[in-house]
């Protein structure tokens, strides 16, 4: 069923406004001074309904599923172990099993599920087996959306992330690096890779690009950086006659950057941007895990609510990641554990790391509750998927994965429910569903064979 | 239809076809004439044809030919590739018995020693007789460390690329594989970063300057009823003005800090004053909150002069429908004079003094007619640098575009070459290590091999060797199509240069993936004491013992049984080696048995470990994949890391538990390989310590290998690896050739990898000698070309 696209066109608030918003903002632990004085006491800013936003997060080696389902159909009762730092948000989850993503499984190319499960998570697809050559997934249902929603806002769309990638070696299988350390594809051969830096993306999203540059007008700024642009473009395209097709591929991408880079001038002389007196820019990566990535999400958080962008992709951890978690008092790899063999023990320190990274999907989502937006907040107005891409890590299964939904997403969907689907759903239904209730028309994304039923009751 | 009646002689190329067609298509054998021989390729004796025909025929002909290797169609086409592959194929088969398999007619053993004999010379021959193929065309950018020594190469500036650009994703083991190296968005976006940043440093504009500063205080202007004391602005044509007396002669550049507030068509003008005389105006963008800072050049004797700033086209329209468009007017935040600039050419930075040697003058760049050719001269030498090669007439004349724009806004010519520099920092020309200079053919178009021109080259010499651009020697050689022909002199200069560090560096850090050491996670209860400078010293170890390799060209098989290395205090202690003091690296010698050679070194021993334990599995799969070319396959799906225990009530030791997991024969096809030469390192613990005995109980030290060879310690290890210098020579020539390509290795390059074990094996297992061969290799010096 063809849904009219939902809450884009609600978005009539000036986004002067919604800078002005920045001000006002919830304490963040690590952005206190975003609440500096010359910001705090400026009227709460009258925010209308919240366009609709998109948010993926992903946490890799699969989950301890006896831990994370809820015991019975519908309504949600108390939650499982697992889930249960969610508690304060039960109205705003709906639980979805016997979602299956079949093109994560080997089909014929053998090892690798790890690099699968993440390069299917989004796209649905079954991943070419490269070490780098021809390297190819699908487009993902991240920037489907974000293509749509390219001209509204100043970013497409944002790739954060926890882990900085390998420095040498292999990472699945005989499967390129890229294929575990992102679920976001651009196309089907270009993967996105993420920001991982807190202190790199605060510049990025809300630092002044003409503060390198000492004092220039923002209209000679861009028409300086428009000329630069023009300048390697046409580079780009008088080198393109000479290469392959398959290195056409990579020029393209090359404009499509400069393209968005253009695209972002325009914003930048139209719009003001946040007193930058008056943030602290984080300093580097917290040692600590928890609070990496509660800063990460803290600077998502405040992207979306400044509607610097509507759809982004989080990967918590990258696929087969064997960090080691001291805080939790565990000192094996996430990934050596996740091969528990059924042993209580190691179950049982699978489950603590599941609810470690449930606890920050709840401080996440609280942070998207305390924001409001309208008569709601910015978690009303999003759909945020969490899930893994593997379901029991040492059989590797992608049948019965673990994915949850929070946020009423614009009436996406009736949360505070646990709907359970016939074995072997494509999870790439839930996406389909999800596009064309954002208004991006699709026949089909992935190995998706239909829209999702039930997600309303 | 029996073999025999299949091995049908023939009279012509045209019956040939016939024979063949029928064979295929209705099962029709021609009657058997034994005088005339069978049809097999030019050169190869007709024996080879009756033989295959005689012992393979059974299994291997016509349309259902098990394998796919069918011997009518295999000595009947043309041979190309695909052709020397089956050939490779047979010759391997029946070398090894596999072929004909057991239950079929064996031939007697010596003629399979005849005909083995027969088709290995004419192989080899003919597979060298083919045109070599350079292979897949790759386009290749720059990683994050070739950026960073580039910029400070040809920009003279260190900037902390890593702390702008995101990490490099990895192909085929290493960083520089131009398949992986994409061009996204994000990354364009931080190189533009980069660029701007590189742009500054490398050429300092007047703008840029602000020491010695001297401010005019709003109190001593002297202002006419035109100045707004209370808003800080013009309001109609007037100015304000400062007497000042400069400290000294020379140049100075008198700056204001402005907005506008605007209305009409025109923005609002400022007129830079010197004694009455009107000497730049500009356009005044900034509006409203925003600020500008713009200036003015001034040469001053010293003498006390009058300055000014002006507005110069006033104008109101109190009835203009938009309220804040009514009335123009310029605001002066600020006002100040900056020098005198040093004329002292050493301030400047490096590039600048190189590349602006002639000009533009002030002079010349305050003049419409003589600006030009000067600038032209600067983009030239710049360009010639950046893109290390010389630049097209239209590249320069593209960018002298966007000079000019910046020169009519009143910029000084290094600013306005900033800006171009900027350009040409993320232009492909400079981010793409050597890019075709000729049409790439597509997968289905015919191409042929041709040599690279020797500016790519030089560029490819330089990546491979030292991570960074060519310098003016191979520039130079290149201009005047020499390189090629000093090719041999240049490579070992560039090899003694110290920029080769950066070979040893980036090389063994991938190959023998001790990079991992920065991220490698330990349990902290289990090691304490692996913090980051035992890392990086453990890191350094291995890299300085690379490095002596390059230097002093040493044999390869140093790599594996040196009685040296290179310790600081830290790290020894870790050895327990004594008497050594310092943060200092220093060249020691080792006594022998616990250590020498990369594979007892902390470094190795500790990425190969688990975060709370050793893993002989992990060793193991690290010997056979970086030391021996025998990389055992991944895992099949589903396999438990390590099976469960039976008897969970009893405990079972490492050693036991691997036993029991090589019990399972699907494990065992690798673990027989990999456990026991991981076992023979039980003596390093998971940070590469030596230990005599783990929880109380001695260390069992020994592996039996699947030919049931037993190994001892690490002395029995390395005189292991040593025997097998094939497989060591292999295993580098093929990285080598990875790294220095930038791209996975490919089937047509098994002759190249052949040539570089080869040019080993002659020279001495030198390191020098893996240079040359890569250097010198096809797909090196050759890309494949698109033909017409």
């Amino acid at each position: 069923m063809e849904q009219p696209p939902i809450g884009i066109q609600k978005a009539q608030v000036p986004r002067r406004t919604f800078l002005r918003g920045l001000g006002t903002l919830i304490a963040l632990p690590w952005l206190e001074s975003l609440m500096g004085d010359r910001l705090v006491g400026m009227e709460p800013a009258a925010i209308g309904e919240g366009p609709l936003r998109a948010i993926f997060l992903y946490v890799p080696n699969g989950i301890h599923m006896a831990a994370w389902r809820p015991p019975t159909e519908g309504a949600l009762g108390e939650l499982p172990a697992t889930l249960k730092p969610l508690e304060p948000l039960r109205d705003q989850l709906l639980v979805l099993s016997g979602l299956a993503q079949r093109n994560a499984a080997a089909l014929g190319d053998g090892a690798g599920d790890h690099a699968r499960s993440a390069a299917a998570f989004l796209t649905g697809t079954h991943p070419r087996k490269t070490d780098g050559h021809d390297i190819e997934a699908g487009t993902s249902v991240d920037q489907l959306l974000a293509q749509r929603d390219a001209n509204r806002t100043r970013f497409a769309s944002l790739e954060l992330g926890c882990e900085a990638g390998e420095l040498a070696g292999n990472c699945d299988s005989g499967y390129s690096c890229a294929y575990s350390h992102t679920i976001s594809w651009s196309s089907p051969v270009s993967p996105n890779p993420k920001e991982t830096h807190p202190r790199q993306l605060f510049d990025r999203l809300f630092g002044d690009p003409r503060a390198s540059v000492g004092e220039l007008s923002a209209a000679r700024y861009s028409r300086e950086r428009k000329s630069i642009l023009d300048f390697v473009a046409d580079d780009a395209r008088r080198l393109n006659q000479r290469v392959s097709a398959e290195d056409r591929r990579k020029l393209d991408e090359y404009l499509v950057g400069i393209r968005e880079l253009e695209r972002r001038l325009e914003f930048a002389t139209e719009e003001p941007r946040p007193d930058l007196d008056a943030i602290t820019r984080p300093r580097g990566i917290p040692r600590d895990y928890a609070t990496h990535l509660r800063l990460m999400g803290d600077l998502m958080v405040l992207a979306l609510r400044a509607d610097l962008t509507r759809v982004a992709t989080f990967m918590f951890a990258d696929e087969g990641s064997n960090r080691t978690y001291p805080e939790l008092q565990i000192d094996e790899g996430h990934h050596a554990i996740s091969h528990h063999d059924s042993r209580a023990e190691q179950l049982e320190k699978l489950a603590r790391i599941n609810r470690h990274h449930v606890e920050q999907l709840a401080y996440i989502l609280q942070r998207m509750r305390e924001v409001r937006e309208g008569n709601g907040t910015l978690l009303d107005h999003s759909v945020v998927v969490y899930g893994s891409g593997i379901s029991d890590g040492n059989r590797h299964n992608h049948n019965d994965l673990p994915v949850l939904v929070a946020g009423g997403g614009h009436g996406f969907v009736t949360p505070g429910r646990h709907v359970v689907f016939p074995e072997g759903t494509p999870m790439m239904n839930l996406h389909l569903s999800l596009l064309r209730h954002a208004g991006v028309a699709r026949d089909s994304v992935g190995d998706s064979t239909g829209e999702l039923p039930g997600l309303r009751a | 239809m029996t073999a025999k009646e299949c091995a049908a002689p023939m009279r012509s190329v045209l019956f040939r076809m016939f024979w063949y067609i029928c064979l295929l298509s209705c099962g029709f054998v021609p009657a058997a004439e034994p005088d005339l021989p069978p049809p097999s390729p030019d050169g190869l004796s007709p024996e080879v044809a009756v033989f295959l025909r005689q012992y393979c025929g059974q299994c291997h002909l016509g349309e259902s030919a098990e394998g796919d290797i069918d011997v009518a169609r295999l000595l009947t086409l043309p041979v190309n590739d695909n052709a020397l592959d089956q050939w490779e194929n047979i010759v391997t088969r029946i070398k090894t018995g596999e072929m004909p398999p057991e239950e079929a007619d064996q031939p007697p053993g010596v003629e399979r020693t005849k005909i083995l004999q027969t088709i290995g010379p004419w192989l080899q021959a003919t597979a060298n007789s083919r045109p070599e193929d350079p292979g897949r065309p790759v386009l290749r950018r720059m990683n994050r460390q070739e950026l960073h020594n580039t910029y400070r190469d040809v920009l003279h500036v260190d900037l902390d690329v890593n702390a702008i650009l995101p990490a490099d994703e990895l192909g085929y083991g290493f960083d520089n594989n131009g398949d992986m190296l994409g061009l996204s968005p994000l990354w364009i976006d931080k190189c533009l970063l980069l660029a701007e940043r590189g742009a500054r440093a490398a050429i300092r504009a007047p703008e840029q300057i602000n020491e010695p500063r001297h401010e005019f205080p709003e109190q001593d202007w002297r202002v006419d009823d035109t100045w707004d004391k209370i808003g800080h602005k013009l309001l109609s044509d007037g100015q304000v003005t400062y007497s000042w007396q400069p400290p000294a002669s020379g140049l100075y550049l008198m700056r204001a800090v402005v907005s506008g507030e605007r209305a009409g068509d025109e923005l609002p003008r400022l007129g830079f004053r010197l004694d009455g005389r009107l000497m730049s105006t500009i356009d005044v963008e900034a509006i409203g909150d925003e600020t500008e800072q713009r200036c003015c050049e001034l040469n001053l004797s010293g003498e006390p002069v009058e300055l000014s700033l002006a507005f110069l086209n006033d104008y109101y329209d109190p009835d203009f429908p938009d309220a804040t468009r009514r009335d123009r007017n310029v605001r002066i935040h600020r006002w100040e004079c900056v020098g005198p600039i040093r004329a002292d050419t050493k301030v400047l930075p490096r590039a600048q003094q190189i590349w602006f040697q002639g000009g533009p003058t002030r002079r010349q760049w305050t003049d419409p007619k003589s600006w030009e050719g000067p600038t032209r001269k600067v983009l030239g030498r710049m360009l010639t640098m950046v893109y290390r090669r010389p630049a097209t007439r239209g590249e320069v004349d593209r960018l002298l575009e966007l000079v000019a724009q910046s020169r009519r806004t009143g910029d000084s010519p290094e600013r306005a070459i900033q800006l171009a520099l900027q350009a040409a920092l993320v232009s492909p020309s400079f981010l793409l290590i050597a890019p075709p200079t000729a049409a790439t053919p597509g997968d289905a178009e015919a191409f042929h091999a041709e040599a690279i021109d020797e500016f790519s080259l030089a560029s490819r010499l330089s990546y491979f060797l030292w991570s960074s651009a060519p310098d003016k020697e191979l520039l130079r050689l290149a201009r005047d199509e020499r390189l090629r022909a000093e090719l041999d002199t240049q490579w070992r200069r560039m090899l003694a240069d110290p920029k080769a560090e950066e070979l040893a560096r980036n090389f063994s850090g991938q190959w023998l993936q001790t990079r991992l050491l920065l991220t490698h996670e330990v349990s902290p209860q289990e090691f304490p004491e692996l913090d980051a400078s035992l890392r990086r010293s453990m890191l350094q170890e291995v890299e300085y013992l690379m490095m002596e390799v390059v230097r002093e060209d040493l044999p390869i098989s140093t790599l594996i049984n040196a009685d040296f290395t290179f310790l600081d205090e830290r790290l020894a202690n870790h050895y327990g080696i004594p008497n050594i003091t310092g943060e200092n690296f220093r060249k020691v010698t080792l006594p022998p048995g616990q250590r020498g050679g990369v594979v007892t070194t902390a470094a190795v021993l500790t990425v190969t470990s688990l975060p709370n334990r050793t893993s002989p599995v992990k060793r193991g799969k690290w010997i056979l994949g970086q030391m021996l070319a025998d990389e055992p396959p991944p895992p099949p799906p589903g396999v438990p890391d390590l099976a469960r225990q039976v008897r969970p009530d009893q405990p079972e030791s490492l050693r036991e538990m691997l036993a029991r997991h090589r019990a399972d024969p699907s494990c065992a096809v690798c673990h027989d390989r990999m456990d026991p030469l991981g076992l023979v390192l039980e003596h390093y613990d998971g940070i590469g310590r030596w230990r005599d005995q783990r929880e109380g109980h001695p260390i069992d030290a020994s592996g039996k290998l699947p030919d049931g060879r037993m190994v001892t310690g690490a002395p029995e290890l390395r005189a292991l690896l040593a025997e097998e210098t094939g497989a060591f020579r292999r295993v580098l020539a093929e990285k080598m050739l990875t790294y220095a390509l930038g791209r996975g290795l490919e089937k047509s390059d098994q002759r190249s990898v052949r040539r570089i074990v080869g040019e080993l094996e002659a020279g001495g297992d030198r390191f020098s000698a893996l240079v040359k061969g890569v250097v010198e290799s096809v797909p090196f010096q050759q890309r494949r070309v698109k033909s017409p």
